[in-house]
């Protein structure tokens, strides 16, 4: 019951000033999620509930988020909430007694989280000692449509009070009127960001349990715990700490094969923590084996700060090679691609505390800390901890080929003993020589089973050294098939031609005859059609002859978005929504040209498929998972009936030839993946109807 | 107009193809078959029809290629003209001794001109009309009472030119046999009574 303690608290202000803070702010709807979680965090919560309701459709769909920290007062509400840009948490460094956790939401943003999310909300709140519950009710879409002349609009914001008499608090936030529809791969990217946000170094105390729930997801069908795992299962450890009285920081050393720890002297940032975890391939491997899906955690360096991830700050482009790769660390990979340790074989802590680093200060678009001289110098901190760990796997493995070497030489010797030793035993049994058979058989099968293994190590480390030779070669695998596409692309560009020539001769025949008026109207757009298509052929095969040049690292993102901003005026035209979510500094050993073909091949079928709907969505987003990039394409369209889902790759086979659909997209986008092992698949829908496409890049070619 | 049918078998050709209409100027009766399968039905089924065949060699995955067509027609039957109508240019040696063993008449280009197709279709249709059956056809189409007419064979059976026909489009032992009677025997008739052509 809502009594009469109700009341009115009016915002007053520029509305384009609250979408600029709001919107521009808060970069991504993961890191809206982020920022309302650290509310709670602030707020000295344990635990933690993400909630996901029928969002996979926005109008009905809805987000709570609810704690069970302290709660707000209505004092707190009209300060905090009501006022933007409040330095209440500036104020106070350190949450209530008994946790005194650091506050990490600094600057008063995780309300403009809930306008990224949704416009219309609802914060429901208590206090342990307050009877009443309170709700405030917050609704932009009255706004959104108003074209008031007035720039200062009055913001009403209706709060409520209820009496509850109970013993807890909290806060419980309820969005609705979503802006996104939320698909299980979206919470998936939720969970992974989540997973992030507490370090998994940090035994914190009290714990700061996350758990996630969907009810439209078998995986998050109850609440499902976030968890870290990975650390388990590194190749390397290192860790480095200071020593606050003697003012000495930490740091390793590559020295004769080994790691060793140094102190020096406190450098500007101020001490630091740094836990470093290295994965190597095999350990990758293991840890994939056992957490599909989590492989993602293996994504390089996070500062966290007071125990809380401040950078890369957690937007869900972030991931893998370092969110915004700000160390640089994978800036590094042009040069030495294979001697150079990346953010995928990397799990970093570097803990600093507010108090100690001082210098290290948060840019205000949250994006990465504003650059000075400790900032440049904490960079380089990391990134020679980083050479001297390419240093020691280095030697490692150069001491490792060395002991192989050395063993297969041995081997050779041993063989080379056995030969003669066998010599030997065939002589005395010859002269009837009185020996002890089976000790002499024994010698030998000892010497036998030592050359052997020295034999399997030598060629193991053989193989591995071929592997990394056959993975440059594999780089031009997609050519060698290049005539049988020569022969395809000749057969549709002569059909082609035929149509053509057809229908000109037609037109020159007949063009003054009223009969055909109606054909040769048609055969000139035909032929239109059909010049297209040829010139999409040609453009085909001339991506072959710049082939070679085009293998390279290329950034994923900014290839994503340079392909879909080539097609703003298609989109535009068909008011087609797109929605490209890519993970920053995903870099990629890939033809840049054929990765743009491939795309734009998705996007041409997607926009044929949907251009005659109401309402047209497409969607990419891409990630890494383990070795792979996965990219997930999906639209609304008709979709892909069951029966096609193997049929489409096949050379001709085509739905839309009406539209100009030459049927060799799809093969075309198939041969090329499957030359670097990687696949294309036909995935249940993403978006409810429509079709939805799983490719995969492998990183590493092997 | 000409009866002779026109049958098609091209996945890639639309209804409205100009070479569709221009054989439409010409012959009355042409189909079009998308599906190399229905192609091949429908000749097995007609065989006792005129016809000539323009064939594709490529088809898409799934449906039966243009050599395998020709090759199943001509176990039914070596008297349907069929033109090679391909855009693939280079035949290995196996693809033209296919052609030539399976009595292909024409190959034309996916390149060419509805002209040079219609050319070739033509020369095929003259070349039909030099058979037996298609002769026996044509004359009937004059006669009155086309069911009444019949002749008797040595094995006692009596056949009407309809039956006649049948025997030797499906190229049967009677039918082979009445058509050589049939050339035999003008000849005779032409040389022996010296009557004039």
């Amino acid at each position: 019951m809502l009594c009469n303690m109700d009341q009115n608290l009016n915002w007053k202000f520029d509305i384009s000033t609250f979408r600029l803070l709001g919107r521009e702010l808060i970069t991504d709807r993961i890191t809206a999620l982020v920022e309302l979680v650290k509310n709670s965090y602030d707020a000295n919560a344990k635990n933690v509930y993400i909630e996901f309701i029928d969002s996979s459709d926005p109008t009905i769909g809805k987000i709570i988020i609810k704690d069970d920290g302290f709660g707000m007062s209505s004092d707190d509400i009209k300060s905090k909430w009501m006022t933007i840009g409040t330095d209440s948490k500036r104020k106070t460094k350190y949450t209530p007694e008994p946790f005194k956790r650091r506050v990490v939401g600094e600057k008063g943003v995780g309300r403009f989280a809930l306008d990224k999310l949704g416009s219309d909300c609802k914060i429901y709140t208590k206090k342990q000692e307050s009877t009443n519950l309170k709700l405030l009710i917050i609704d932009w879409s009255t706004y959104e449509n108003n074209n008031v002349t007035d720039d200062f609009n009055l913001v009403n914001n209706k709060l409520k009070t209820k009496r509850f008499i109970s013993d807890c608090s909290g806060v419980k936030l309820q969005i609705k009127s979503l802006h996104d529809f939320w698909t299980e791969n979206d919470i998936n990217r939720v969970y992974k960001e989540m997973s992030k946000i507490v370090s998994p170094f940090n035994s914190l105390y009290p714990p700061f349990n996350i758990y996630i729930r969907s009810n439209e997801s078998k995986t998050y069908s109850t609440f499902k715990l976030v968890t870290n795992e990975v650390i388990k299962y590194a190749t390397e450890t290192i860790e480095i700490t200071f020593n606050e009285q003697e003012q000495t920081q930490e740091l390793i050393k590559s020295s004769d094969g080994k790691l060793i720890v140094q102190s020096e002297s406190l450098k500007l940032f101020g001490p630091i923590k740094f836990r470093l975890y290295y994965f190597d391939q095999y350990a990758k491997g293991n840890f994939t084996k056992n957490y599909k899906g989590a492989e993602l955690q293996i994504d390089g360096i996070r500062i966290y700060r007071d125990g809380i991830l401040t950078t890369p700050f957690a937007e869900d482009q972030s991931h893998p090679t370092q969110t915004r790769d700000i160390l640089g660390i994978d800036k590094r990979r042009w040069s030495g691609f294979f001697d150079k340790v990346s953010s995928r074989d990397l799990i970093g802590v570097v803990e600093i505390t507010k108090e100690l680093s001082p210098h290290i200060v948060d840019s205000t678009n949250r994006q990465d800390f504003i650059d000075n001289q400790a900032y440049r110098d904490l960079k380089e901190f990391i990134i020679e901890q980083l050479i001297e760990l390419e240093k020691h796997l280095k030697t490692t493995k150069k001491s490792q080929y060395e002991k192989y070497n050395k063993n297969l030489e041995e081997a050779r010797d041993k063989i080379g003993g056995f030969t003669e030793e066998l010599k030997e035993l065939k002589k005395d049994i010859s002269e009837n020589k009185k020996i002890d058979v089976n000790k002499k058989i024994k010698d030998l099968e000892g010497s036998a089973r030592q050359a052997g293994i020295a034999l399997k190590q030598g060629l193991k480390k053989d193989k591995e050294k071929d592997k990394e030779f056959s993975r440059k070669e594999s780089m031009y695998m997609s050519l060698m098939s290049l005539q049988t596409y020569a022969m395809e692309i000749t057969h549709i560009i002569k059909t082609s031609l035929g149509h053509i020539k057809r229908r000109a001769e037609f037109n020159n025949k007949y063009y003054d005859s009223s009969q055909y008026k109606e054909n040769i109207t048609k055969y000139n757009e035909e032929i239109i059609i059909e010049i297209d298509k040829l010139t999409s052929a040609i453009e085909f095969m001339s991506t072959y002859t710049r082939s070679e040049k085009n293998w390279e690292n290329f950034d994923v993102k900014k290839s994503i978005h340079s392909v879909f901003s080539s097609y703003h005026p298609i989109f535009d035209k068909h008011a087609i929504q797109t929605i490209v979510e890519v993970e920053s500094n995903i870099t990629l050993f890939y033809n840049s040209v054929l990765f743009d073909d491939i795309l734009k091949n998705l996007i041409n079928n997607a926009v044929k498929s949907i251009e005659h709907l109401e309402s047209k969505i497409i969607k990419v987003s891409a990630f890494t998972q383990g070795t792979d990039l996965v990219l997930v394409f999906s639209d609304n369209g008709n979709g892909i009936p069951n029966k096609d889902w193997e049929r489409i790759y096949e050379i001709y086979f085509t739905t839309t030839s009406e539209d100009g659909g030459n049927g060799m997209g799809l093969y075309m986008v198939k041969t090329n993946l499957e030359a670097i092992n990687g696949s294309i698949k036909v995935t249940n829908s993403e978006l409810g109807n429509g079709a939805t496409f799983e490719l995969k890049f492998p990183f590493k070619r092997d | 107009m000409d009866k002779t049918k026109i049958i098609i078998i091209d996945d890639n050709l639309k209804k409205d193809d100009p070479l569709m209409i221009e054989l439409g100027m010409k012959f009355q009766d042409i189909k079009l078959f998308e599906h190399s399968q229905d192609g091949i039905n429908f000749i097995i089924n007609n065989l006792t029809e005129r016809m000539i065949v323009i064939l594709d060699i490529n088809f898409s995955p799934g449906e039966i290629n243009g050599h395998e067509v020709l090759n199943l027609v001509r176990k039914q039957t070596k008297l349907i003209p069929i033109i090679i109508w391909s855009a693939k240019d280079s035949f290995g040696v196996q693809d033209v001794t296919d052609f030539v063993n399976n009595h292909a008449m024409f190959y034309v280009s996916q390149t060419s001109s509805s002209d040079e197709i219609l050319t070739r279709v033509d020369a095929a249709n003259k070349i039909l009309k030099l058979d037996v059956a298609t002769a026996i056809e044509e004359w009937l189409e004059l006669q009155d009472n086309k069911n009444q007419t019949m002749i008797a064979h040595g094995n006692g059976q009596e056949y009407s030119a309809n039956d006649l026909i049948n025997e030797i489009r499906k190229q049967t032992d009677v039918g082979q046999e009445i058509q050589e009677n049939m050339l035999m025997l003008t000849i005779d008739l032409l040389f022996r009574k010296k009557e004039q052509i």
